[in-house]
């Protein structure tokens, strides 16, 4: 009786995947997210879709959709009631449109605090990229602005970082961040060896910074003054796995509403990095410099920098991180940012399975002028 | 005569084959047309790691993978990645989503089936059992060494 139950549930998972290899060689989508319905068979990431028999090539390119997520278990002592909370939904698309031009693009359901128990939908990536070749690409569209290491490297994907949250000072702009972690317009990037070093670089012309720190300029530019960016990143080829480089941003800030600066506001953002990681070890640290000077005005600065460190021992890599963010509080444009902070996290990620890992860290939090707490989170977070 | 010609035939086929080949060492292989006919060590890892995706020639280069399972993707996997199967996995997902990768890298089933695709794609790079190597595509010198010379890198360690 066991046998023929098993026996059946097996015949439906192959007819399911039967019946979606069909529609995915009907459409052009690639088979790679369904083909893992088959329990116990999940095929490698990389194979191709096997045409099915007598099927026309599907006209158009091939769109890959890819998803990521993660749900949480959030305890703060003495701050709220420990809670389950959605991590973001983020569903992943890219397409080769030639050989070498792309899109790519990154839509995300998401909570934000402060607006309620239903799910925002963001479109955080939307790019089109030209690459003729290593030394020269370009980008346009919205992009994650190149600031350092973390912004371009793990995007909205837990399941890519080690640790279960983002460093402080790369909060996303809707979650009480400094720094303009997207940005509307071109980069300009690719790398070159050079002797003993290899170069990456990356140059970007942008909208720029709306009025207020939450604010991103999809559609127009409220003042005209674009954002120009500079990255550069060194990489010594006697020193695998070691990275560093800085960034030098120029903006000016449109004047805002509400409690944001009521005059143009000059932004300057400077930082550093270096990164190291090989054999197991992982070394990630960063400084940014966020100044603003409003028209005949104060000056602020805002500093953030986090170090974090990892070992992987196997599917096991403990880690610890420190975190600090010296916030400019009476900065206007600010107002609506929450308060600077230290922050030490040690945690635990495990990794059973290759598409899926468990995150434990326990935090202590001391935010400026408040009473420091305890924190505690649980985090699964995947691929599909 | 006719013994003469199959003879004459096998000769000329071995002259194309990597000298003194040994079966189980990894060819790296391109399509006959490709100028290029040795890599460094280090320009191997960049262009497996698609850190190198264009040939200094000009052209995108298109990299063929094996599945996993076969010797010859168990050696480039340890020599050349340095990871296991499901790290590998990791990376190509990490390669798409920085943006770095459109696509995956297209899978052959065996070292036949990674010799037809070269054959086929001016652009194309793969690895195969060097002792499968035929006319049809060109096997590479890494480092100045051929398969089955001293010092290969990619020579298979059980022979």
């Amino acid at each position: 009786m066991l046998g023929h139950a098993r026996a059946v549930r097996h015949l439906r998972q192959g007819a399911v995947v039967a019946a979606a290899r069909l529609l995915l060689a009907a459409t052009g989508v690639t088979a790679v997210p369904v083909l893992a319905l088959a329990r116990e068979a999940a095929p490698p990431p990389i194979e191709e879709a096997p045409a099915a028999p007598g099927a026309e090539p599907a006209p158009g390119p091939k769109l890959l959709i890819r998803g990521f997520g993660n749900i949480d278990l959030l305890k703060r002592w003495g701050q709220e009631p420990g809670s389950f909370t959605l991590g973001q939904l983020d569903v992943f698309l890219t397409s080769e449109l030639a050989e070498d031009l792309s899109v790519l693009a990154e839509i995300v359901f998401e909570g934000i605090e402060g607006e309620g128990e239903e799910p925002v939908l963001d479109v955080e990536r939307y790019q089109i990229q030209y690459a003729p070749s290593d030394v020269f690409r370009i980008a346009l569209g919205r992009l994650h602005t190149v600031l350092g290491y973390w912004n371009q490297t793990y995007h909205h994907g837990a399941w890519f970082q080690t640790t279960a949250f983002r460093p402080v000072v790369y909060r996303f702009e809707d979650e009480g961040g400094v720094l303009p972690i997207h940005e509307v317009g071109f980069q300009v990037f690719g790398a070159k060896a050079a002797g003993p070093l290899e170069f990456h670089y990356n140059l970007s012309l942008s909208n720029g910074r709306g009025g207020s720190s939450t604010e991103i300029q999809n559609y127009s530019d409220a003042n005209g003054s674009k954002a120009l960016n500079f990255w550069l990143n060194l990489a010594p080829r006697r020193v695998p796995g070691l990275q560093l480089g800085g960034v030098a941003r120029f903006d000016t800030i449109p004047a805002g509403a509400g409690g944001s600066s009521p005059r143009e506001t000059t932004e300057r953002i400077f930082g550093g990095f270096l990164t190291y990681q090989q054999h197991g070890v992982e070394v990630l640290s960063e400084i940014l410099s966020v100044r603003h000077e409003p028209e005949a005005g104060d000056r602020f600065r805002t500093l953030g920098l986090y170090a974090q460190a990892a070992y992987a021992f196997g599917r096991f890599k403990p880690y610890y991180r420190f975190d600090l963010l010296d916030l400019a509080e009476a900065d206007p444009f600010f107002a609506a940012t929450g308060p600077g902070l230290r922050k030490h996290a040690l945690g635990l990620r495990a990794d059973p399975w290759t598409f899926a890992c468990f995150k434990l860290e326990v935090s202590h939090e001391t935010p400026e002028r408040a009473g420091s707490f305890d924190a505690l989170a649980v985090q699964v977070a995947f691929t599909f | 005569m006719g013994v003469f010609r199959k003879t004459a035939g096998v000769v000329a086929l071995l002259g194309f084959l990597p000298s003194q080949a040994r079966g189980g060492d990894v060819a790296l292989i391109v399509h006959p047309a490709n100028p290029l006919s040795d890599l460094s060590w280090a320009s191997v890892i960049k262009i497996f790691r698609v850190e190198q995706q264009h040939w200094n020639s000009g052209g995108r280069i298109y990299l063929i993978l094996q599945q996993f399972g076969t010797p010859e993707k168990e050696i480039v996997l340890r020599r050349v990645y340095r990871m296991k199967d499901a790290e590998l996995k990791q990376f190509w997902l990490g390669k798409l989503f920085r943006g770095e990768i459109a696509s995956f890298p297209r899978v052959a089933h065996s070292s036949a089936d990674a010799r037809r695709i070269v054959a086929q794609a001016p652009h194309a790079l793969s690895f195969i059992d060097a002792s499968t190597a035929d006319r049809t595509v060109k096997v590479l010198r890494v480092d100045g060494r051929r398969p089955g010379e001293p010092g290969y890198v990619l020579a298979n360690p059980v022979n």
